[in-house]
């Protein structure tokens, strides 16, 4: 993993900006998934912080 | 999960929001890098081809800060479009989500792409850093960990985190003498985007070359640059009711 990361670098700018984009989009999916799930959690503290006079989560 | 299936183009809103939002913000980093091609260029033309982006991408490119708006409506009118009574709520919720998500991911990492952008050692020596502090962090735990640091992580101790932080600050500087003298970090990336595997050649920035700095040329410094900032300026306005 290290060497590869270090081909990367030897690579150039381009191919590191690559690299911080696939690692990016890959956070962006599994927060996306999280985001769905969170609606299992029904209760969790912070849907009542953010509405407790509706009387509903989001 | 049943809802985001029931719910008209549930996924595509998500990442059509983030495809709007990186065009937005890796846009500007092209947008700046054209600016200084065509600046580099004799002739604008050479300049704009040098970039190797079509005419869709000049013509996106060109009106940036534009298309990023009407994408972003674009969206907007999409999400409207597929709101469903009685998930209102959720469906708010989630749109709310979705752009906190994309803020968030992209905010740094397009920091870090101009950083990358200003040379690869400004992306490598953060990081090579934080590598550092979280081996030396673990050793200095495993050998005189005895403290608890945090509840939320109880394998955490004091020892660790005190020690890490001054080998990291010793550490540090070596880290970075070895970094500077390799031009293929420091270099920043050339105006031209065509550069997969190609060695990047540029004189060494001021800022990497070793220079001897005595303490009496430092005092120096630090009273030139009071006798420069204008706090009698600063004083006069704080007086001005």
């Amino acid at each position: 993993m290290l060497g590869s990361f270090f081909l990367v670098l030897r690579l150039g700018h381009v191919p590191v900006i690559a690299l911080i984009f696939l690692v990016q989009m890959s956070m962006v999916k599994e927060l996306f998934a999280l985001a769905v799930e969170t609606r299992k959690e029904k209760g969790a503290f912070y849907t009542k912080v953010f509405h407790p006079p509706l009387g509903f989560n989001i | 999960m049943e809802w985001p299936k029931d719910l008209p183009w549930f996924r595509l809103q998500q990442w059509y929001f983030y495809g709007v939002a990186t065009f937005f913000s890796y846009g500007r980093f092209l947008k700046a890098k054209l600016a200084r091609s065509v600046a580099s260029h004799a002739t604008a033309g050479s300049g704009v081809a040098s970039l190797g982006l079509g005419n869709v991408g000049m013509f996106l490119l060109a009106h940036h800060s534009m298309m990023s708006y009407l994408g972003w409506m674009c969206g907007f009118v999409l999400f409207v479009l597929s709101l469903r009574k009685r998930r209102y709520v959720y469906q708010f919720g989630q749109f709310a989500w979705t752009h906190m998500i994309v803020a968030t991911v992209l905010m740094q990492s397009s920091c870090f792409v101009a950083n990358v952008l200003e040379g690869l050692i400004w992306f490598v020596f953060p990081v090579v850093i934080v590598v550092f502090n979280d081996i030396a962090a673990y050793l200095c735990g495993f050998f005189i960990g005895r403290t608890p640091l945090i509840k939320i992580s109880p394998k955490k101790t004091w020892e660790g985190f005190i020690g890490a932080f001054v080998l990291t600050i010793l550490a540090a500087p070596f880290i970075a003498r070895a970094m500077q003298t390799q031009t293929w970090l420091t270099c920043p990336a050339p105006d031209h985007l065509r550069m997969w595997g190609q060695n990047v050649e540029c004189d060494a920035d001021p800022l990497f070359r070793m220079t001897t700095v005595s303490v009496g040329d430092l005092a120096q410094a630090r009273s030139t640059i009071s006798h420069r900032f204008p706090y009698d300026r600063v004083r006069a306005v704080n007086a001005v009711p």
